[in-house]
């Protein structure tokens, strides 16, 4: 495959993710908000939206991972295991407190 | 419910903007949600890293489709963007309030005198340059001018310390560190300006969502809050990228610079009044 579909379809590949965690995110909180109005408990539904939307970046990190693999660039895959690994740690010591 | 939809307000604006200026949004929505629906300082820092993250995740989905996101270039700064994140976490207990709003005023004055005085970046000059994009550099079609853009990257270094410094800023204030990597990348590495908006949006959620989480297990995020400032700043983030489409690079720096200007007047009036 030329090296520029290659590039297109990788971008596309990134975008899909990005936009999927965005919309399933905003799904459930729009669902929240509107189940709020008719006076349901919604805390679980905007939890989840929430949740989605936070961990959309990690998975974007993974891929990129994947991606630059796949192309065996290996100085990209070694940064973006270092991203997630600095990501998974803020994560840790935050919740140690 | 009219208060939920003055925030779903609230937040349209802030991905406006966030979305026009590389921006998360937080500089917007932090002030916004404390001083006007009163939400405690914590919990409006909170919600505000969920929505740069929104703001981020919902650009960057258009602008990497459109080649303006430059991934390579995003994914080596982030290393320091995030490692910058971690450290000013740590800091942030040690330092005094007052003391880091007029460090950021300071930092604010400065880079907006930059950007206004700021020529144009290679890629308006016409042409790619001479040595070709290299590692790190990239190439885009202008949605405004319709033409190929070319660039290449200047001065890693000290963008990869800017980037740093973006990352502890962005944990001490909440605030996604587009004003420190949008003129680093502009005014240090000659990146056109909606490549660097666009590279910056992209990095953010990242930087974002890494403290998100810690506020998330702290119980900082509240949720009556949330929904309403991430549905809004999706709506405004829609209206910011048709509006980076429109205007020039020139025009764009300018409203940064005075965006900028605004708010290091907010924050010195706060550094006086302690």
């Amino acid at each position: 495959m030329p090296a520029r579909d290659r590039d297109l379809e990788e971008r596309a590949a990134v975008s899909r993710t990005l936009a999927a965690g965005v919309g399933l995110s905003a799904a459930l909180l729009l669902a929240a908000l509107a189940g709020s109005a008719l006076g349901w408990d919604t805390r679980a539904w905007t939890r989840a939206g929430v949740m989605v939307m936070v961990a959309t970046p990690y998975l974007r990190v993974l891929q990129l991972a994947a991606l630059f693999a796949r192309r065996r660039e290996w100085r990209f895959v070694v940064l973006a295991i270092a991203v997630f690994a600095l990501m998974g740690a803020g994560a840790a010591l935050g919740l140690r407190g | 419910m009219i208060q939920a939809a003055g925030i779903l307000l609230t937040g349209a604006a802030a991905g406006a903007f966030g979305t026009l200026l590389g921006l998360g949004g937080g500089v917007f929505v932090v002030p916004v949600l404390v001083l006007a629906f009163r939400v405690p300082m914590h919990a409006a820092v909170g919600a505000s890293l969920v929505a740069i993250v929104a703001t981020s995740s919902a650009g960057a989905s258009k602008n990497v489709a459109l080649g303006l996101a430059n991934m390579r270039l995003g994914l080596s700064l982030e290393t320091m963007t995030v490692l910058g994140a971690l450290c000013g976490g740590l800091l942030a207990p040690h330092l005094g309030a007052r003391l880091l709003i007029a460090l950021f005023a300071a930092l604010l004055l400065a880079v907006s005198a930059m950007l206004w005085r700021s020529g144009p970046a290679q890629a308006e000059e016409g042409g790619s340059p001479l040595s070709g994009p290299g590692l790190l550099g990239g190439t885009y079609q202008d949605p405004a001018s319709g033409k190929d853009v070319s660039y290449s990257v200047e001065r890693l270094p000290a963008v990869l310390a800017a980037s740093y410094g973006a990352g502890v800023v962005s944990a001490l204030l909440g605030v996604g560190g587009g004003l420190v990597k949008v003129p680093a990348l502009r005014l240090l590495s000659k990146v056109p300006m909606k490549a660097a908006t666009a590279t910056s949006n992209f990095m953010i959620g990242v930087t974002a969502a890494t403290s998100a989480v810690l506020y998330l297990g702290r119980g900082d995020v509240p949720m009556p809050v949330v929904g309403p400032v991430v549905l809004g700043v999706l709506l405004g983030a829609r209206a910011g990228l048709a509006l980076s489409r429109a205007l020039s690079d020139r025009a764009t720096a300018r409203i940064f610079a005075f965006v900028t200007l605004a708010m290091a007047a907010q924050m010195v009036r706060r550094a006086l009044a302690g």
